[in-house]
Protein backbone atom coordinates (compact mmCIF):
# COMPACT_ATOMS: atom_id res chain seq x y z
CA UNK A 1 0.00 0.00 0.00
CA UNK A 2 2.81 2.37 0.84
CA UNK A 3 4.46 1.72 -2.52
CA UNK A 4 1.20 2.50 -4.32
CA UNK A 5 0.96 5.74 -2.38
CA UNK A 6 4.48 6.73 -3.42
CA UNK A 7 3.60 6.39 -7.12
CA UNK A 8 0.55 8.57 -6.66
CA UNK A 9 2.67 11.24 -4.99
CA UNK A 10 5.23 11.12 -7.81
CA UNK A 11 2.48 11.36 -10.40
CA UNK A 12 0.89 14.30 -8.62
CA UNK A 13 4.22 16.09 -8.28
CA UNK A 14 4.81 15.69 -12.01
CA UNK A 15 1.37 17.11 -12.75
CA UNK A 16 1.95 20.09 -10.48
CA UNK A 17 5.35 20.79 -12.00
CA UNK A 18 4.04 20.56 -15.55
CA UNK A 19 1.01 22.64 -14.66
CA UNK A 20 3.07 25.39 -13.07
CA UNK A 21 5.90 25.50 -15.56
CA UNK A 22 3.88 27.61 -17.99
CA UNK A 23 6.41 30.06 -19.33
CA UNK A 24 6.00 33.73 -18.49
CA UNK A 25 6.27 36.39 -21.17
CA UNK A 26 8.98 39.04 -20.82
CA UNK A 27 8.71 41.82 -23.36
CA UNK A 28 10.43 45.07 -24.28
CA UNK A 29 9.42 47.90 -26.62
CA UNK A 30 12.11 49.84 -28.46
CA UNK A 31 12.21 52.56 -31.07
CA UNK A 32 15.07 52.28 -33.53
CA UNK A 33 15.60 52.63 -37.28
CA UNK A 34 12.48 54.69 -37.66
CA UNK A 35 10.33 51.84 -36.42
CA UNK A 36 8.74 50.19 -33.41
CA UNK A 37 10.49 47.03 -32.22
CA UNK A 38 9.12 44.52 -29.71
CA UNK A 39 11.08 41.54 -28.38
CA UNK A 40 9.30 38.87 -26.34
CA UNK A 41 10.97 36.02 -24.47
CA UNK A 42 8.99 33.15 -22.93
CA UNK A 43 10.76 31.62 -19.95
CA UNK A 44 10.68 30.96 -16.23
CA UNK A 45 13.93 32.82 -15.68
CA UNK A 46 12.78 36.43 -15.41
CA UNK A 47 16.06 37.91 -14.27
CA UNK A 48 18.01 36.41 -17.14
CA UNK A 49 15.24 37.40 -19.60
CA UNK A 50 15.40 41.05 -18.54
CA UNK A 51 19.15 41.10 -19.01
CA UNK A 52 18.74 39.51 -22.44
CA UNK A 53 16.14 42.13 -23.43
CA UNK A 54 18.55 44.90 -22.47
CA UNK A 55 21.22 43.26 -24.58
CA UNK A 56 18.75 43.02 -27.51
CA UNK A 57 18.15 46.75 -27.11
CA UNK A 58 21.89 47.34 -27.30
CA UNK A 59 22.19 45.30 -30.50
CA UNK A 60 19.49 47.35 -32.26
CA UNK A 61 21.09 50.53 -30.95
CA UNK A 62 24.46 49.41 -32.30
CA UNK A 63 23.09 48.88 -35.81
CA UNK A 64 21.25 52.17 -35.76
CA UNK A 65 24.47 54.01 -34.89
CA UNK A 66 26.31 52.02 -37.50
CA UNK A 67 24.07 52.43 -40.49
CA UNK A 68 21.72 55.40 -40.23
CA UNK A 69 22.41 57.21 -43.52
CA UNK A 70 20.86 60.42 -42.20
CA UNK A 71 22.70 60.68 -38.89
CA UNK A 72 25.91 62.71 -39.15
CA UNK A 73 27.47 60.69 -36.35
CA UNK A 74 26.83 57.25 -37.85
CA UNK A 75 29.64 55.14 -39.26
CA UNK A 76 27.80 54.94 -42.58
CA UNK A 77 27.33 58.71 -42.86
CA UNK A 78 31.03 59.24 -42.26
CA UNK A 79 31.85 56.73 -44.97
CA UNK A 80 29.47 58.32 -47.49
CA UNK A 81 30.84 61.80 -46.76
CA UNK A 82 34.52 60.95 -46.38
CA UNK A 83 37.12 63.45 -47.60
CA UNK A 84 39.79 60.88 -48.42
CA UNK A 85 41.65 60.96 -51.73
CA UNK A 86 42.45 57.26 -51.66
CA UNK A 87 40.96 55.10 -54.39
CA UNK A 88 39.94 52.42 -51.89
CA UNK A 89 39.16 53.10 -48.25
CA UNK A 90 38.83 50.85 -45.24
CA UNK A 91 35.36 50.03 -43.91
CA UNK A 92 34.36 49.34 -40.30
CA UNK A 93 34.26 45.55 -39.80
CA UNK A 94 30.57 45.31 -38.82
CA UNK A 95 29.54 47.64 -41.60
CA UNK A 96 31.56 45.62 -44.10
CA UNK A 97 29.51 42.51 -43.29
CA UNK A 98 26.35 44.39 -44.25
CA UNK A 99 27.95 45.73 -47.44
CA UNK A 100 29.11 42.25 -48.36
CA UNK A 101 25.59 40.91 -48.06
CA UNK A 102 24.34 43.84 -50.13
CA UNK A 103 27.00 43.15 -52.77
CA UNK A 104 26.09 39.47 -52.91
CA UNK A 105 22.40 40.21 -53.62
CA UNK A 106 23.21 43.10 -55.94
CA UNK A 107 24.91 40.52 -58.14
CA UNK A 108 22.28 37.81 -57.72
CA UNK A 109 19.47 40.24 -58.54
CA UNK A 110 21.26 41.77 -61.54
CA UNK A 111 21.49 45.15 -59.89
CA UNK A 112 17.85 45.35 -58.81
CA UNK A 113 18.72 45.18 -55.12
CA UNK A 114 21.08 48.11 -54.78
CA UNK A 115 22.15 49.52 -51.41
CA UNK A 116 23.96 52.44 -53.08
CA UNK A 117 20.85 54.42 -54.04
CA UNK A 118 20.83 56.96 -51.21
CA UNK A 119 20.92 59.84 -53.72
CA UNK A 120 17.72 58.56 -55.35
CA UNK A 121 15.95 57.47 -52.15
CA UNK A 122 16.46 60.83 -50.49
CA UNK A 123 14.35 62.70 -53.06
CA UNK A 124 11.42 60.36 -52.38
CA UNK A 125 12.02 60.09 -48.65
CA UNK A 126 10.39 63.22 -47.30
CA UNK A 127 7.03 62.77 -48.99
CA UNK A 128 7.45 65.37 -51.74
CA UNK A 129 4.40 67.47 -52.61
CA UNK A 130 5.24 67.34 -56.31
CA UNK A 131 6.82 64.63 -58.38
CA UNK A 132 10.58 64.98 -58.01
CA UNK A 133 12.81 65.39 -61.04
CA UNK A 134 14.80 62.17 -61.16
CA UNK A 135 16.31 62.56 -64.64
CA UNK A 136 19.54 64.01 -63.31
CA UNK A 137 20.02 61.31 -60.72
CA UNK A 138 22.32 58.45 -61.66
CA UNK A 139 22.15 55.13 -59.86
CA UNK A 140 25.67 53.83 -59.35
CA UNK A 141 26.97 50.38 -58.50
CA UNK A 142 29.49 50.00 -55.68
CA UNK A 143 32.61 47.91 -55.40
CA UNK A 144 34.04 46.23 -52.32
CA UNK A 145 36.93 43.83 -51.71
CA UNK A 146 38.96 42.64 -48.70
CA UNK A 147 37.49 45.07 -46.19
CA UNK A 148 37.79 48.03 -48.57
CA UNK A 149 35.31 50.01 -50.66
CA UNK A 150 36.00 51.91 -53.88
CA UNK A 151 35.82 55.57 -52.94
CA UNK A 152 33.68 56.79 -55.80
CA UNK A 153 29.99 57.75 -55.95
CA UNK A 154 29.15 56.52 -52.48
CA UNK A 155 25.46 56.92 -51.67
CA UNK A 156 25.03 53.94 -49.38
CA UNK A 157 21.63 53.54 -47.72
CA UNK A 158 21.18 50.30 -45.77
CA UNK A 159 17.50 50.75 -44.96
CA UNK A 160 16.61 47.56 -46.83
CA UNK A 161 19.07 45.40 -44.87
CA UNK A 162 19.74 46.67 -41.37
CA UNK A 163 16.45 45.82 -39.66
CA UNK A 164 16.58 42.23 -40.84
CA UNK A 165 20.28 41.92 -40.10
CA UNK A 166 19.98 43.26 -36.55
CA UNK A 167 16.93 41.07 -35.92
CA UNK A 168 18.87 37.99 -37.04
CA UNK A 169 21.66 38.88 -34.63
CA UNK A 170 19.19 39.36 -31.76
CA UNK A 171 17.54 35.99 -32.49
CA UNK A 172 20.89 34.22 -32.66
CA UNK A 173 21.97 35.87 -29.42
CA UNK A 174 18.80 34.71 -27.62
CA UNK A 175 19.32 31.14 -28.83
CA UNK A 176 23.00 31.22 -27.84
CA UNK A 177 22.10 31.89 -24.21
CA UNK A 178 19.38 29.24 -24.14
CA UNK A 179 16.24 31.23 -24.96
CA UNK A 180 14.61 29.20 -27.72
CA UNK A 181 11.12 30.56 -27.10
CA UNK A 182 10.90 34.09 -28.46
CA UNK A 183 9.07 36.42 -30.83
CA UNK A 184 10.66 39.49 -32.39
CA UNK A 185 8.64 42.10 -34.24
CA UNK A 186 10.87 44.76 -35.77
CA UNK A 187 8.32 46.97 -37.48
CA UNK A 188 6.68 44.04 -39.26
CA UNK A 189 9.94 42.13 -39.74
CA UNK A 190 9.05 39.02 -37.77
CA UNK A 191 11.45 36.41 -36.40
CA UNK A 192 10.18 33.64 -34.14
CA UNK A 193 11.79 30.82 -32.21
CA UNK A 194 9.76 28.05 -30.62
CA UNK A 195 6.25 28.47 -29.26
CA UNK A 196 5.56 27.51 -25.67
CA UNK A 197 1.77 27.23 -25.76
CA UNK A 198 0.55 26.16 -29.19
CA UNK A 199 3.70 24.56 -30.57
CA UNK A 200 3.90 26.99 -33.51
CA UNK A 201 3.31 30.69 -34.18
CA UNK A 202 0.59 32.15 -36.38
CA UNK A 203 1.82 35.16 -38.30
CA UNK A 204 -0.86 37.15 -40.09
CA UNK A 205 -0.12 38.80 -43.42
CA UNK A 206 -2.18 41.93 -43.85
CA UNK A 207 -4.41 42.35 -46.87
CA UNK A 208 -2.92 45.44 -48.57
CA UNK A 209 -6.38 46.45 -49.80
CA UNK A 210 -8.27 45.85 -46.55
CA UNK A 211 -6.73 47.27 -43.43
CA UNK A 212 -6.87 45.11 -40.31
CA UNK A 213 -7.61 41.94 -42.27
CA UNK A 214 -5.19 39.12 -43.05
CA UNK A 215 -5.26 37.51 -46.47
CA UNK A 216 -3.15 34.60 -45.29
CA UNK A 217 -1.71 33.25 -42.06
CA UNK A 218 1.76 31.73 -41.92
CA UNK A 219 2.28 29.04 -39.27
CA UNK A 220 5.63 27.80 -38.09
CA UNK A 221 8.57 27.75 -35.71
CA UNK A 222 12.09 29.06 -36.16
CA UNK A 223 11.22 31.22 -39.15
CA UNK A 224 11.47 34.82 -40.26
CA UNK A 225 8.66 36.52 -42.15
CA UNK A 226 9.09 39.89 -43.84
CA UNK A 227 6.59 41.79 -45.96
CA UNK A 228 7.39 44.64 -48.32
CA UNK A 229 4.63 46.84 -49.59
CA UNK A 230 3.65 50.36 -50.33
CA UNK A 231 0.27 50.23 -48.59
CA UNK A 232 1.31 51.25 -45.11
CA UNK A 233 3.55 54.24 -45.51
CA UNK A 234 2.53 56.19 -48.56
CA UNK A 235 1.66 59.71 -49.64
CA UNK A 236 -0.30 61.31 -52.43
CA UNK A 237 0.77 63.58 -55.26
CA UNK A 238 -2.03 64.86 -57.51
CA UNK A 239 -4.37 62.22 -56.14
CA UNK A 240 -2.02 59.33 -56.90
CA UNK A 241 -0.40 57.19 -54.22
CA UNK A 242 3.37 56.87 -53.94
CA UNK A 243 5.56 54.93 -51.53
CA UNK A 244 9.20 54.50 -50.60
CA UNK A 245 10.37 51.33 -52.36
CA UNK A 246 12.12 52.69 -55.41
CA UNK A 247 12.97 50.80 -58.60
CA UNK A 248 16.57 51.61 -59.66
CA UNK A 249 15.59 51.27 -63.34
CA UNK A 250 12.56 53.56 -63.47
CA UNK A 251 13.73 55.64 -60.46
CA UNK A 252 10.07 55.64 -59.40
CA UNK A 253 8.24 53.68 -56.70
CA UNK A 254 7.74 50.10 -57.89
CA UNK A 255 4.19 49.03 -58.70
CA UNK A 256 4.43 45.41 -59.79
CA UNK A 257 2.46 44.14 -56.82
CA UNK A 258 0.81 45.47 -53.66
CA UNK A 259 2.87 43.37 -51.26
CA UNK A 260 5.47 40.63 -51.25
CA UNK A 261 6.08 38.35 -48.26
CA UNK A 262 9.08 36.08 -47.76
CA UNK A 263 9.39 33.18 -45.31
CA UNK A 264 12.79 31.71 -44.52
CA UNK A 265 14.96 30.96 -41.50
CA UNK A 266 17.33 33.91 -41.76
CA UNK A 267 15.84 37.33 -41.08
CA UNK A 268 18.32 39.37 -43.13
CA UNK A 269 17.70 37.14 -46.15
CA UNK A 270 13.93 37.54 -45.70
CA UNK A 271 14.38 41.33 -45.51
CA UNK A 272 16.55 41.53 -48.63
CA UNK A 273 14.38 39.18 -50.68
CA UNK A 274 11.06 40.80 -49.82
CA UNK A 275 12.36 44.09 -51.24
CA UNK A 276 13.95 42.38 -54.24
CA UNK A 277 10.75 40.50 -55.11
CA UNK A 278 8.73 43.69 -54.75
CA UNK A 279 10.91 45.24 -57.47
CA UNK A 280 10.34 42.30 -59.83
CA UNK A 281 7.50 41.43 -62.14
CA UNK A 282 5.46 38.97 -59.98
CA UNK A 283 5.83 35.80 -62.11
CA UNK A 284 9.57 36.47 -62.48
CA UNK A 285 9.74 37.01 -58.73
CA UNK A 286 8.20 33.58 -58.06
CA UNK A 287 10.60 31.93 -60.54
CA UNK A 288 13.49 33.71 -58.84
CA UNK A 289 12.50 32.53 -55.37
CA UNK A 290 11.77 28.96 -56.53
CA UNK A 291 15.47 28.64 -57.40
CA UNK A 292 16.59 29.50 -53.87
CA UNK A 293 16.63 26.67 -51.31
CA UNK A 294 14.48 26.96 -48.17
CA UNK A 295 12.90 30.26 -49.13
CA UNK A 296 9.17 30.64 -49.80
CA UNK A 297 7.15 33.65 -50.87
CA UNK A 298 3.60 34.87 -51.41
CA UNK A 299 2.85 37.87 -53.61
CA UNK A 300 -0.35 39.90 -53.48
CA UNK A 301 -0.65 41.37 -56.97
CA UNK A 302 -4.33 42.22 -56.58
CA UNK A 303 -7.50 40.71 -55.12
CA UNK A 304 -7.80 38.17 -57.93
CA UNK A 305 -4.13 37.41 -58.34
CA UNK A 306 -2.13 35.97 -55.46
CA UNK A 307 1.01 34.04 -56.40
CA UNK A 308 2.83 31.52 -54.21
CA UNK A 309 6.21 29.84 -54.46
CA UNK A 310 6.14 26.07 -54.88
CA UNK A 311 6.65 25.13 -51.22
CA UNK A 312 4.65 27.94 -49.65
CA UNK A 313 1.65 25.75 -48.78
CA UNK A 314 3.52 24.03 -45.97
CA UNK A 315 3.38 27.26 -43.95
CA UNK A 316 -0.25 28.12 -44.63
CA UNK A 317 -2.64 27.67 -41.75
CA UNK A 318 -4.95 24.75 -42.33
CA UNK B 1 -2.90 4.86 4.07
CA UNK B 2 -4.78 6.68 6.72
CA UNK B 3 -7.35 9.43 6.60
CA UNK B 4 -4.85 12.27 6.41
CA UNK B 5 -3.18 10.68 3.37
CA UNK B 6 -6.49 10.64 1.54
CA UNK B 7 -7.10 14.22 2.59
CA UNK B 8 -3.71 15.22 1.21
CA UNK B 9 -4.33 13.47 -2.11
CA UNK B 10 -7.80 15.01 -2.34
CA UNK B 11 -6.35 18.42 -1.63
CA UNK B 12 -3.67 18.01 -4.30
CA UNK B 13 -6.22 16.89 -6.89
CA UNK B 14 -8.36 19.96 -6.22
CA UNK B 15 -5.35 22.29 -6.48
CA UNK B 16 -4.15 20.72 -9.74
CA UNK B 17 -7.63 20.87 -11.26
CA UNK B 18 -7.85 24.54 -10.33
CA UNK B 19 -4.49 25.27 -11.93
CA UNK B 20 -5.52 23.59 -15.17
CA UNK B 21 -8.90 25.31 -15.23
CA UNK B 22 -7.29 28.70 -14.66
CA UNK B 23 -4.65 28.09 -17.33
CA UNK B 24 -7.23 26.89 -19.82
CA UNK B 25 -9.94 29.49 -19.33
CA UNK B 26 -7.47 32.26 -18.57
CA UNK B 27 -6.40 32.16 -22.23
CA UNK B 28 -9.85 32.46 -23.68
CA UNK B 29 -11.13 35.82 -22.53
CA UNK B 30 -12.59 38.41 -24.90
CA UNK B 31 -10.77 41.61 -25.85
CA UNK B 32 -11.84 43.95 -23.13
CA UNK B 33 -8.81 46.12 -22.48
CA UNK B 34 -6.35 48.20 -24.43
CA UNK B 35 -2.96 48.93 -22.98
CA UNK B 36 -1.12 52.16 -23.71
CA UNK B 37 2.66 52.25 -23.49
CA UNK B 38 5.06 55.19 -23.50
CA UNK B 39 8.33 53.69 -24.71
CA UNK B 40 8.51 50.59 -22.55
CA UNK B 41 6.28 51.74 -19.71
CA UNK B 42 2.63 50.81 -19.39
CA UNK B 43 0.95 54.16 -18.72
CA UNK B 44 -2.73 53.40 -19.09
CA UNK B 45 -5.12 50.48 -19.21
CA UNK B 46 -8.34 51.29 -21.04
CA UNK B 47 -11.63 49.47 -20.58
CA UNK B 48 -13.05 49.16 -24.09
CA UNK B 49 -16.62 48.70 -22.88
CA UNK B 50 -16.89 52.40 -22.00
CA UNK B 51 -17.06 55.04 -24.75
CA UNK B 52 -14.69 57.73 -23.61
CA UNK B 53 -11.84 60.03 -24.63
CA UNK B 54 -8.46 59.78 -22.92
CA UNK B 55 -5.39 61.99 -23.03
CA UNK B 56 -1.86 60.71 -22.47
CA UNK B 57 1.51 62.45 -22.68
CA UNK B 58 3.57 61.55 -25.74
CA UNK B 59 7.07 62.69 -26.68
CA UNK B 60 5.73 65.67 -28.70
CA UNK B 61 2.84 66.47 -26.35
CA UNK B 62 -0.69 65.27 -25.70
CA UNK B 63 -2.04 62.24 -27.53
CA UNK B 64 -5.83 61.97 -27.50
CA UNK B 65 -7.34 58.50 -27.66
CA UNK B 66 -10.99 57.71 -28.36
CA UNK B 67 -12.93 54.59 -27.49
CA UNK B 68 -16.24 53.92 -29.19
CA UNK B 69 -18.24 50.71 -29.60
CA UNK B 70 -15.34 48.63 -28.26
CA UNK B 71 -12.99 50.10 -30.88
CA UNK B 72 -10.09 52.40 -30.21
CA UNK B 73 -8.29 55.07 -32.22
CA UNK B 74 -5.93 57.99 -31.85
CA UNK B 75 -7.87 61.20 -32.29
CA UNK B 76 -5.13 63.78 -32.25
CA UNK B 77 -1.37 63.92 -31.80
CA UNK B 78 1.53 66.13 -32.78
CA UNK B 79 3.75 64.55 -35.45
CA UNK B 80 4.97 65.35 -38.99
CA UNK B 81 2.87 62.79 -40.87
CA UNK B 82 0.07 61.97 -38.40
CA UNK B 83 0.30 58.31 -39.39
CA UNK B 84 -1.22 57.03 -36.18
CA UNK B 85 -4.23 59.37 -36.14
CA UNK B 86 -4.81 58.59 -39.83
CA UNK B 87 -4.85 54.88 -39.05
CA UNK B 88 -8.37 54.97 -37.62
CA UNK B 89 -10.08 52.47 -35.35
CA UNK B 90 -8.65 49.10 -34.40
CA UNK B 91 -10.58 46.32 -32.69
CA UNK B 92 -8.88 43.00 -33.44
CA UNK B 93 -6.61 41.77 -30.72
CA UNK B 94 -3.55 41.40 -32.94
CA UNK B 95 -3.81 44.97 -34.22
CA UNK B 96 -1.87 47.84 -32.70
CA UNK B 97 -1.45 51.58 -33.12
CA UNK B 98 2.06 52.95 -33.09
CA UNK B 99 2.73 56.67 -32.81
CA UNK B 100 6.43 56.60 -33.57
CA UNK B 101 7.36 60.26 -33.06
CA UNK B 102 5.39 60.24 -29.81
CA UNK B 103 6.74 56.86 -28.65
CA UNK B 104 3.21 55.75 -27.84
CA UNK B 105 2.07 52.20 -28.52
CA UNK B 106 -1.51 51.01 -28.09
CA UNK B 107 -2.08 47.28 -27.96
CA UNK B 108 -5.23 45.25 -27.44
CA UNK B 109 -5.11 42.31 -25.08
CA UNK B 110 -4.45 39.32 -27.29
CA UNK B 111 -7.07 36.60 -27.29
CA UNK B 112 -6.81 35.47 -30.90
CA UNK B 113 -4.96 32.70 -32.67
CA UNK B 114 -2.79 35.24 -34.47
CA UNK B 115 0.42 36.08 -32.61
CA UNK B 116 1.72 38.91 -34.74
CA UNK B 117 1.36 40.64 -38.13
CA UNK B 118 4.08 40.76 -40.78
CA UNK B 119 4.05 43.96 -42.76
Amino acid sequence: MKQYMKYIMILLTCLIVSGCSKKEEYSKNMFYMDTYINVKIFTNNGKKAKEALDKADKIYNKYQNLSNAYDENSTLYKLNHNQSNEEYIEVDKDLYKLLKLGDQWYKKSNGLFNINMGNLLSVWKDNPKELPNVDDITVYPFEIKDGLIKNENLYLDLGAITKGYATEEVGNYLESIGFDYYLINAGGNIKVGKNATRGYYNIGVENPEKKGNNYTVISGNDISVVTSGGYERFYEINGKKYHHIIDPNTKYPANNSLSTTVVTKNSSLADILSTTLFLMEPTDAIKFVNKIDDVEAIIYVNEDKILKSKGFNKYEQK
Amino acid sequence: MNKSDFALIGFLIVIISLIFILLYFGNNKKVSNAIVYYEDKEILKIDLSKDKIYTVKGYNGDVRIKVKNKKIKVLKEDSPLHLCSKQGYISKSYESIICLPNKIVIKLENNSDIDVIAG
